[in-house]
């Protein structure tokens, strides 16, 4: 992840890191509570990705944000100082932005926030949340840190949507709910239940590296 | 107090629902520390002493705390520090005073505190328990059930890791991937403890 | 000693601003959750007692085994007891079932609500089941044609099949056989038994009360 410090880079390619060479799921392997536990039918990862990208794009903007402004306001021994205090900071404006997210949804989303349950609260022990901060937020502009966010919580989005798609269409015979094969089609329950997101997510990563091993692809996974 | 509920909340928590077969909870951990049976262990027991300590904490900070000044929807900041430094203050502690269980527990400490099945366990516990009668008890044997259930998984998982070392996985499947489908397999034996009632 | 106070004023400054913020939002969603949650019990009750117009406050009732049952009364046109909502609940095969179960004030069901249960996706969940109405390609191709939106939202057919039966018609019929009572769910024995021993029991033992009462 270092690699994305410091390096000038376009703004195109800030946001489009994130989905795929450091796609946060499949490259990374961060966050996969949730993934897995959420992707059983496509509604709900998306609702589960839009909270995470929510809160991923509110600490990191803060969080640049914050940052840039005590490095311009304190001295640089202050700024060290400071600096050995980070973790305490980064944790309290994630979860509040965790607890603005769960009140929000719990308010105008009922149907959904009763299906996530347990994982909106969650979203602020996801170590992508902390790790974008840590990584990136923390020793880069706003602006960058935007599209940093943007980018990773779509690629956070597009990996549970690419596990539930697989898992409601097998395991339930249904897209977004509504049937895709006749009456006569018997869906594979595995996959709806707990261990189908293991096997399902066990298995791409392993396509993906095979992808990766035979077109010779570049770096390590 | 009944002791059967809290028989029966042990084992929900650490079989029925186990938290990285059933719930996916403390994956990150379970995928990076099982390539050996011993730090499995070692592991195991942080999760197993953090869980219970923070589930008895967080019961009073929320009782005590939150409850009587109205801002329960302030939990999750709440809960998150709370364990971010109980854990902080057990590393402390045990490095002072208790040098061979620092050694054996040390370094799985910090990784604890970004762990979802502590955050998780005690989000359970607010969810479910706060509320009722002897909560404080029953969130406690929550806590110990969700460790030990986590355990349990770490240990099936490194003695089956620690032997798919010497057989022929495909190259693509070698590692992580493999580690996430052994899972699953074992996910399907934890199914059979699914409507368990006692 | 004065970093620490330093240190110590960052991050109370940090936290202030953000219990300010959360603060601002709580109270805009708190009005939110309050009423949609009324919204949705109001529904629910509409739904089980589809003849009252207005629904009393929750009530209790004592039961005679010693405990206590939460009910709701609807009035009908005029002021008259048209039914009640009995909040139902049972421990299901992995989860509580929690019914919202309508009846007539002679204890025929005028419908039910299944209103909180987490049972296994694909066998006991589908107490919650809606017929499917078309394929995603007839629903594809409706897009194109410029086809209506849905209409009403179909109601489970599982929980379809309580409506007008009795207290005492409330069981399981056998497999193959046809008659009043209940189709279980394929594989969901046990979901679907508990389900109606809710339902059954909830209504018995509230009409043994009422009429105890007079």
């Amino acid at each position: 992840m270092s690699d994305a410090n410091g390096r000038p880079a376009g703004c195109w390619k800030e946001f489009a890191k994130g989905i795929f060479s450091q796609n946060p799921i499949f490259v990374i392997v961060l966050g996969l509570c949730p993934t897995l536990a959420v992707s059983v039918s496509i509604e709900n990862a998306l609702g589960m990705g839009a909270a995470a990208t929510f809160v991923l794009l509110g600490s990191n903007i803060v969080i640049a944000a914050l940052m840039a402004l005590l490095g311009k306001m304190l001295s640089p021994e202050m700024l060290a100082q400071v600096k050995k205090i980070r973790i305490p900071i980064y944790i309290v404006i994630i979860a509040s932005f965790v607890t603005i997210v769960d009140l929000l949804m719990n308010g105008f989303a009922p149907a959904l926030y009763a299906r996530l349950g347990l994982y909106v609260p969650l979203i602020v022990v996801n170590c992508i949340v902390l790790g974008r901060a840590e990584a990136f937020a923390a020793s880069n502009g706003v602006i960058a840190s935007t599209l940093d966010a943007l980018g990773m919580g779509l690629g956070f989005t597009l990996a549970m949507l690419l596990l539930s798609t697989v898992r409601e269409v097998i395991g339930a015979g249904k897209f977004y709910g509504y049937p895709v094969f006749g009456p006569g089609y018997s869906p594979m329950l595995i996959l709806t239940l707990a261990p189908g997101a293991l096997l399902t997510f066990g298995l791409f990563m392993g396509l993906f590296r095979h992808l990766k091993n035979t077109r010779g692809g570049n770096g390590s996974l | 107090m009944d002791l059967f509920e809290l028989f029966s909340i042990f084992i929900g928590v650490s079989l029925v629902h186990n938290f990285i077969f059933c719930q996916f909870l403390g994956l990150c951990p379970y995928i990076g520390v099982t390539e050996r049976t011993s730090s499995a262990v070692g592991m195991g027991m942080a999760v197993i002493f953090v869980m219970t300590l923070t589930s008895a904490i967080t019961w009073a900070v929320y009782e005590w705390v939150l409850v009587p000044c109205g801002i329960t929807y302030l939990y999750i900041i709440a809960f998150i520090l709370v364990i971010a430094a109980f854990v902080q203050l057990v590393e402390m502690f045990l490095q002072k005073s208790v040098p061979a269980l620092y050694r054996a527990l040390g370094i799985y400490l910090p990784l604890i505190t970004t762990n979802c099945a502590v955050f998780g366990v005690v989000t359970l516990n607010k969810i479910e328990l706060f509320g009722t009668t002897n909560s404080l008890l029953k969130c406690i044997v929550q806590g110990f059930g969700g460790g030990a259930g986590f355990m349990l998984a770490m240990l099936i998982m490194a003695g089956i890791r620690e032997r798919l070392e010497m057989a022929d996985v495909p190259e693509a499947l070698k590692g992580m991937p493999i580690a996430l489908i052994t899972a699953g397999l074992t996910a399907i034996a934890f199914l059979g403890f699914s409507g368990l009632s006692i | 000693m004065g970093d620490i106070v330093k240190l110590c004023a960052i991050l109370t400054v940090v936290c202030m601003l953000n219990g300010l913020a959360i603060g601002y939002v709580y109270d805009a969603s708190r009005v939110a959750i309050e009423k949609t949650a009324a919204a949705t019990l109001a529904g629910s009750l509409k739904l089980v007692v589809p003849r009252a117009e207005k629904f009393s406050e929750k009530k209790q009732a004592a039961l005679a085994d010693g405990r206590s049952l939460d009910y709701y009364e609807g009035y009908g046109p005029g002021g008259a007891v048209a039914g009640y909502a009995l909040a139902a609940e049972r421990q299901g095969y992995q989860s509580l079932l929690k019914v919202l179960v309508g009846i007539d004030p002679a204890g025929t069901i005028e419908g039910i609500k299944v209103i909180e249960q987490a049972e296994t996706p694909g066998l006991g969940a589908r107490v919650d089941e809606v017929e499917a109405r078309g394929t995603l390609w007839g629903r594809i191709a409706g897009m194109f044609r410029g086809a209506a939106a849905e209409k009403e939202p179909a109601q489970p057919w599982f929980q379809s099949q309580y409506k007008g039966l009795a207290p005492a018609e409330l069981k399981l019929l056998r497999p193959g056989r046809d008659g009043r009572g209940i189709h279980a769910l394929t594989g969901a024995t046990i979901t679907s038994r508990a389900l109606t021993d809710a339902v059954r029991d909830s209504i018995e033992l509230f009409l043994a009360t009422k009429k105890e009462r007079g």
